[in-house]
């Protein structure tokens, strides 16, 4: 935050130019949200056809037909909420953990073979997907026999290649110095980990939560592709099939259009107004953190990584190398 | 202190191996199985002419084909200019306006975040159908409307070739950044303050700041960004696919949106995987040029 | 925060949690998995309606409103006619059913039936996934149905299906308008008309406003998923009702069809048609339509006149829900004009329930309730409420009864109207090879779709565009496989 003046200035003179800022970054949110504002408008209204769709920027009528809509539709509408819960919630804590577990490998340990295995993993990244979902269906729904269950929505999704190669670019700006002086102490990997590493990640681990809900949350395909039945489906796919009744009118030939009296927005935007603001606060941490380390483990292991993480220690480990 | 280093440093070596791969087996073996094993399905099949009753092996026919087809290389051309045009645009957005949320206060950086970060939760073929108008060739159109103010004609957005490549490249450009925003804005957060104080007692100003301590601190980040935009770029079908279908005459056909006709509209799964494998390789290639450029980790 | 005990102890809820939820996959059971042959396999031996309990999945979009609605009513129904079968409907969108369906034929699990149109069959008969159900139709079943709708369910001697519903493309004309413009729309109705003669009809409702145009003649939807409707509908009434001619010579590098082309050229240059006409997707053809900027829409299906009176509903009520500067329209059905002397062919489209099999070959017994099923959903109680809430025409004995005692609201002269069109709808053809329509298909998404997009744009003339399409097809068939005339 010292990357600007704080000091030097008059507090008007910070606020003026807060202020501008504001308003530009308001300028560009408008550009970029305006689509979304015309959806959340839309699901205001009537639930139309969408071949009927009025462009205009205020509804003609103001009605939450559209949500009760959806709640009374279909008797599952509460058990899409629950799955599309428990499989974004799961995959975000496995996520979370093991992807840091394997970025902090690829960043800093030395292993043979550590550069192969990574470029192995990147090089996978760039296969599109449409090819590789036959074989992964073939491999859920004839060699394991679990399609339509919550391993076949969770299972491919435990450790993402996105996630470990974030981790591992976060992880490389943790001085290798406090994890060599750690060991010094006395500290195994294990220790060194969950005392030191994991506390000065929180930033990384918050970003990677946040980012891997969402997207889960939000998945279409592979959860339409794997469930059969309308009990296992994802909110997602749930409203999908459940086309407002109008809608369906402009279909075979037309394809069927997605309707614009939306109230799938208004679900799937609950998350995002609250996952953000729960994590937010940990993410101003940044790299210090210094925070209470109780439990096992050897006593000089613990009060060194209380040294290591606290501001002061990372401070003086800085000054002392550069 | 460096005479006491080395031999820490060997120790390291020797002890770290196990707990590596310990460290990363989880991930792996979710790799090997749902990534890997499907990738290597994809490489087999791309050898034969699929048949879900029974391929037949057909050697590189599937290659020699895709690599004398007018129309991939033409693909390739077009998802070139179109990751040229969008990502890097992409990528300084968001810095730039994850450096303007770093001095509001706490709650308004909440604030933004959040707004910035909506877009991503909407779904994308209902945000399409808000581009189409606002892309109407019509009078009434947003955007000609808009250009009607200078005097301009009405243009056929999406139906003549000069504009339509343009018009989607507008369109990422004004879609959502919030993920690149909130990782740029967590690495921001994360750079010591001694630094800045050390550079304050020299009398730098702000962008000397920027140039000398931000922008190196955030190689990593920006390496990650940047290969996974490209990445993403290069496989991008979804907005071409809704949008314009790829016409008008193959003008934004992207090579994501060949592949997925050649899988799935004419079941020629084999042709379908012997693209992406060029498709990934000519990604890995401009990856590994990154990974030289960027790469070396700015170590402490 | 973290330490060691708590970050195990949670790794250990997590993995815990994660195993527990693999074990309970929800209501459904592994029986009723994806795989049709699995089941079924039971009572092989013995009498011929044996009691062998048996299950067979369908993956079915809304095919109309109220479609799903009735999924559990209508596997009740099934179960209770024949109880040791068990119907296990898979609810699909219709944008993305094509893809899951794909995706689970090409892994060689698809769901017994699917409903799509006739036009994708030969695509599943090539990769050997579309089941013939010709030994196990009884005659009871196939006589139920009008004779044009099953052919469309046929490929080489193979019948994959029974279909649901044959439904008529055409146009659709604001009747006042075309009043207005001296239109005798009741004769065009029953007599067709040329193109000559629907040039200067459209011309006449050409509305101008200074220079820019307020209301066009013609609009036809041409951008997204219609992009392969304009041309297509219009080729079958210039004398090429289908790809292929008789002798199997592809039928689109005819002289007839570089006419079509500067035909349809010729519309957008003298103003009747708009200039934009290749941005013009489903929803804004619709939209113009209500808003009074065009006399007549493509394309149009009976169902829209139920739309129309339902906008003219909520206009009448006043509560802002109609759409936005909307008029009352009374939609009438026209035919499309036909071109160049020809004689005038219907586009006719048929969707029906499709059978497939999987990596195994399914028991005879197991097809024969395959067939059963497909019949089920495709004829009697369950036909007559989903083709009346299309408004599409019954195409069975047993669905035409059951829809006796169902009143419907539809203006009489369209009905004929429908009725006329669907007396000289396109013939199905059973005997293009799969490969050969494979091809033709190949053509037409990455030749003919690009370029009518540019030639409607005005890019390119109707000439190039003749040229690129005989170009390839005389790369795909060879110079003796192509009609030149």
């Amino acid at each position: 935050m010292s990357l600007y003046n704080n000091h030097t200035g008059s507090r008007a003179g910070k606020t003026a130019r807060n202020t501008v800022i504001v308003v530009l970054l308001l300028l560009f949110a408008l550009a970029t949200l305006f689509p979304i504002y015309f959806m959340v408008i839309s699901s205001f209204g009537d639930p139309v056809e969408a071949g009927a769709v009025s462009y205009s920027i205020w509804p003609g009528k103001f009605t939450l037909d559209s949500y009760s809509f959806f709640f009374n539709y279909s008797e599952y509408s509460y058990r899409w909420i629950l799955n599309s819960t428990i499989v974004a919630g799961a995959v975000t804590i496995t996520n979370v953990f093991f992807a840091t577990l394997a970025g902090y490998a690829f960043s800093k340990l030395r292993f043979r073979g550590r550069g192969v295995l990574f470029s192995i993993l990147l090089a996978a990244m760039m296969i599109p997907y449409q090819v590789t979902q036959v074989p992964l269906y073939i491999l859920i729904v004839n060699t394991f026999h679990i399609e339509n269950t919550y391993s076949a929505l969770i299972l491919p999704g435990l450790v993402t290649v996105y996630n470990v190669f974030l981790a591992k670019q976060f992880m490389s700006s943790i001085p290798t110095e406090i994890m060599e002086s750690a060991k010094v102490e006395g500290c195994s990997q294990l220790q060194i980990f969950f005392r030191i590493i994991m506390p000065l990640s929180k930033t990384v681990m918050a970003v990677i939560a946040i980012l891997t809900f969402m997207e889960s949350w939000n998945t279409f395909f592979w959860p339409f592709l794997v469930t059969n039945t309308m009990d296992m489906q994802t909110i997602q796919v749930g409203l999908k099939n459940f086309r407002f009744a109008n809608t369906t009118y402009f279909s075979p030939d037309d394809g069927g259009r997605d309707d614009l009296g939306g109230a799938d927005v208004h679900p799937v935007l609950q998350p995002a107004e609250v996952l953000p603001r729960g994590r937010h606060r940990r993410r101003g941490q940044g790299l210090i953190w210094a925070g209470e380390r109780k439990g096992l483990g050897g006593w000089r292991c613990r009060r060194a990584a209380k040294l290591r993480t606290s501001g002061a220690g990372l401070r003086r480990q800085i000054r002392l190398w550069r | 202190m460096a005479q006491s280093a080395q031999p820490v440093k060997k120790r390291k070596i020797k002890g770290d191996g196990a707990w590596g791969y310990a460290f990363i087996a989880v991930a792996l073996i979710v790799y090997a199985l749902f990534t890997a094993y499907p990738v290597f399905s994809a490489f087999i099949i791309s050898f034969q002419e699929y048949k879900p009753l029974g391929s037949t092996y057909i050697g590189f026919d599937n290659y020699t084909a895709t690599f004398k087809d007018d129309l991939f290389w033409k693909s390739i051309k077009n998802t070139l200019v179109y990751t040229v045009l969008t990502v890097p645009v992409a990528l300084l957005l968001s810095f730039l306006v994850a450096i303007m949320i770093l001095p509001l206060r706490k709650k308004l950086q909440t604030v933004f975040k959040a707004v910035y970060y909506l877009p991503v939760v909407a779904s994308g073929v209902a945000l399409s159908l808000v581009w189409l108008w606002i892309f109407d060739p019509m009078p009434g159109g947003i955007f000609n409307q808009f250009i009607g103010w200078f005097g301009a004609h009405n243009q056929n957005w999406l139906g003549s070739s000069a504009t339509a490549m343009f018009s989607l490249v507008i369109m990422a450009w004004l879609s959502s950044h919030g993920a690149s925003i909130i990782i740029y804005l967590a690495a921001l957060l994360g750079i010591d303050d001694s630094y800045y104080e050390a550079a304050d007692l020299d009398g730098a100003s702000f962008l000397q700041k920027l140039w000398h301590i931000v922008i190196p601190s955030l190689k990593p980040t920006t390496l990650f960004l940047l290969v996974t935009a490209i990445i993403g770029s290069f496989q991008v079908f979804q907005n071409a696919y809704l949008m314009t279908g790829g016409g008008p005459d193959h003008a934004t056909t992207m090579v994501g949106l060949l592949i997925f006709d050649n899988a799935f509209k004419y079941f020629e799964f084999g042709k379908a995987a012997a693209q992406s494998l060029i498709l990934a390789l000519i990604i890995a290639l401009v990856s590994l040029f990154q990974f030289k450029f960027l790469g070396k980790d700015v170590d402490y | 925060m973290m330490n060691k005990g708590k970050a195990l102890s949670l790794m250990l809820a997590a993995t815990l949690s994660v195993s527990a939820l693999t074990a309970c996959g929800g209501n459904n059971n592994k029986n009723g998995a994806a795989s049709p042959a699995a089941s079924g396999s039971a009572a092989a031996s013995g009498s011929a309606d044996s009691g062998a309990k048996d299950t067979i999945t369908a993956l079915l979009p809304p095919v109309s409103p109220t479609y799903q609605d009735n999924f559990d009513q209508m596997e009740k129904d099934f179960n209770a006619k024949y109880p040791n079968l068990t119907l296990k409907i898979e609810p699909a969108s219709w944008e993305d059913m094509t893809q899951k369906l794909d995706t689970q034929v090409n892994a060689g699990s698809p769901p017994d039936i699917a409903f799509i149109g006739s036009d994708g069959i030969s695509k599943y008969v090539q990769q050997g996934m579309a089941l013939d159900l010709t030994d196990v139709a009884t005659p009871e079943m196939t006589g139920d149905y009008d004779a044009t709708p099953l052919e469309y369910m046929k490929n080489g001697t193979g019948l994959y299906g029974f279909p649901a519903y044959m439904e008529v493309h055409a146009l659709g004309g604001n009747k006042e308008f075309l009043e207005a413009a001296g239109i005798d729309w009741k004769n065009v109705q029953k007599n067709g008309w040329t193109y000559d003669v629907f040039r200067d009809a459209i011309k006449k409702g050409v509305v101008k406003n200074g220079e820019a145009t307020s209301r066009y003649g013609f609009v036809f939807a041409t951008a997204g998923v219609a992009s392969k409707d304009y041309l297509g509908i219009m080729a079958k009434s210039a004398g090429m009702p289908a790809a292929f001619n008789k002798d199997l010579k592809y039928a689109y590098t005819s002289k007839n069809y570089l006419e079509l082309l500067t035909d349809l050229r010729q519309m957008i240059d003298d103003g009747s048609m708009p200039k934009e006409l290749s941005s013009v997707d489903a929803g804004k053809r619709w939209n113009m339509f209500l808003t009074g900027q065009t006399m007549i829409t493509g394309k149009g299906l009976a169902t829209f006149e139920n739309s129309a009176k339902k906008n003219n509903a909520k206009i009448d009520a006043k509560d802002g829900s109609a759409v936005k500067d909307s008029i009352k329209v009374d939609y009438i059905v026209l035919p499309v004009p036909t071109f160049a002397g020809a004689e005038p062919v219907s586009s006719t489209v048929v969707d029906g329930y499709v059978a497939f099999r999987g990596k195994k070959e399914p028991t005879a017994e197991h097809k024969a309730n395959i067939a059963k099923a497909a019949y089920f959903l495709s004829s009697g109680k369950v036909a007559a409420t989903t083709n009346n809430d299309l408004f599409a025409a019954h195409i069975t004995k047993s669905g035409r009864e059951a829809a006796a005692s169902m009143t419907i609201d539809r203006n009489p002269d369209n009905v004929a109207a429908v009725e006329t069109m669907l007396s000289h709808a396109a013939p199905a053809r059973p005997d293009i090879p799969a490969d050969l329509g494979a091809k033709a298909i190949k053509i037409e998404n990455e030749v003919i779709v690009p370029k009518m997009q540019a030639l409607l744009a005005g890019e390119i003339k109707p000439q190039d565009m003749y040229d690129a399409v005989k170009k390839a097809a005389i790369d795909a068939f060879g110079q003796d496989g192509i009609v030149q005339d």
